[in-house]
């Protein structure tokens, strides 16, 4: 316990006069691959709504991560994965939440979705990742954020019936 | 990173000094707080980190690190089907409706604003910003333990001169240093803990927790807000204080994620828990046997 006290006191002590930084730590565009998922043939027309009570990513230590739009990002991986045609219906698919989280020696990346299709109750998929962080460096934390999509997109075709490319 | 950020709150604003509490003062009507700042560092429930201690030298630094990140891997596996339950639950939002509610007129004007602030970079501009006026700042934190045998929320509360400073670099640092902070600001940290009752494993705690849609954790969350909101009334009409003949007992804390002994004053029972007071630390918690 007095360990404790003392590695918070000294992280206030070293917040203060700047030795910690609080910078947000800003993930380009480059960084980031697309994920690599096959084509599907599967229809699967989906319009991403971003309905997150926060549009901020969350904070590794002190310091918030930053991703312009990620939205943009995931919308892009659900058109990559599923074929869009233009006479089908167009799914609903909200965007509740998408952050990263600091444990104690590993990070995570959360991502959850929900689909509203007209008619039927609506289905909740989470893409999440949990991995220990090494250099912290852009393409590492960015990985995090490219798994957790991959589930996701992963998650949703399977739950939306196109897992395999078989028509849906 | 989450119990450091605790600790870097409770004691930066000064929750973890010397176990002493200062009779609120009250403000002129202008000079009450007209804006809360509000803190909240998470998007959805967490799980404490689990903390091991493998001993001393690099040898222990590397079996902490593979079984805490082990241990990480299983705790955010086993919270999801809990945060699946409480996606459409706004906490924040309840909590802050709650504690506005509670908030003593004597501190704050009415219809005052609140300003949410979500990263510790925020917070600290939103502290310059603020800097010689008198406002609120009110944290939260809701989580589990890491073994999820309880659930537990905890709120730093404060209001007064809580306006820091900018260095040359712009960077935040404080105004008020050792006694000179006495008088100026009033600093509480409120922390309501509920244990599950017939604990076992995490995995099946936290099935425990989660089952009826989440009724437990529901109900756990409700009464927390409740409490905190009442403590906050009544430490305001007259502060909870600390108790220097009490008798020297255990309790769980949250913020040190263990137990803790304190010669904490046992102001009432209710359901196997107490609520105790220690200084600026006040909790409705658990007495360890």
């Amino acid at each position: 316990m007095i360990s404790n006290k003392i590695v918070g006191l000294l992280v206030i002590a070293l917040l203060l006069t700047g030795c910690i930084s609080t910078k947000p730590i800003q993930i380009d565009q480059l960084a980031i691959d697309d994920v690599k998922l096959p084509k599907s043939n599967c229809a699967l027309n989906l319009k991403l709504i971003d309905n997150r009570p926060s549009a901020e990513l969350g904070t590794i230590g002190f310091r918030e991560f930053q991703f312009e739009n990620y939205p943009d990002y995931l919308q892009r991986q659900l058109d990559r994965r599923f074929l869009q045609v233009e006479n089908k219906a167009v799914f609903e698919a909200r965007l509740l939440r998408a952050y990263i989280e600091t444990n104690r020696t590993t990070l995570s990346f959360n991502v959850v979705v929900k689909m509203l299709e007209p008619g039927a109750p609506p289905r909740i998929y989470r893409g999440d990742t949990t991995n220990l962080n090494f250099f912290g460096n852009q393409s590492e934390l960015a990985a995090f954020m490219e798994r957790a999509t991959r589930e996701l997109v992963e998650k949703i075709a399977i739950g939306e019936g196109c897992a395999d490319s078989a028509a849906r | 990173m989450n119990r450091l950020l605790l600790l870097f709150l409770c004691a930066m604003l000064g929750a973890c000094s010397a176990p002493k509490r200062m009779p609120y003062i009250t403000l002129a009507e202008n000079a009450r707080a007209k804006e809360t700042v509000f803190f909240v560092n998470q998007q959805e429930i967490q799980v404490d980190k689990p903390d091991v201690n493998a001993g001393g030298g690099l040898l222990g630094v590397i079996v902490e690190a593979v079984v805490e990140s082990t241990m990480d891997k299983n705790r955010q596996a086993a919270i999801v089907p809990m945060r699946d339950t409480l996606l459409e639950l706004d906490f924040e939002n309840q909590f802050k409706t709650a504690l506005m509610a509670a908030f003593p007129e004597s501190q704050f004007a009415p219809d005052q604003k609140w300003v949410i602030t979500r990263n510790p970079d925020d917070m600290l501009k939103a502290h310059v910003e603020r800097n010689g006026q008198s406002f609120g700042f009110v944290s939260l934190r809701y989580a589990f333990s890491s073994n999820f045998d309880m659930l537990y929320v905890a709120a730093t509360m404060q209001v007064g001169d809580l306006g820091l400073l900018a260095d040359k670099n712009g960077k935040a640092k404080v105004k008020y240093k050792g006694k000179s902070a006495e008088g100026k600001y009033q600093s509480v940290a409120y922390y309501s803990v509920h244990p599950l009752k017939n604990h076992g494993k995490f995995d099946a705690n936290v099935k425990l927790w989660a089952a009826d849609d989440g009724k437990l954790a529901r109900a756990a969350l409700v009464l927390a807000t409740e409490e905190i909101a009442d403590l906050l009334k009544r430490d305001f009409a007259t502060p909870l204080a600390y108790d220097a003949k009490a008798k020297k007992q255990k309790f769980w804390m949250p913020w040190i994620q263990n137990t803790i002994m304190l010669k904490a004053n046992l102001v009432e029972s209710k359901q196997q828990r107490v609520l105790m007071a220690y200084g600026p630390v006040i909790a409705w918690t658990q007495l360890y046997d």
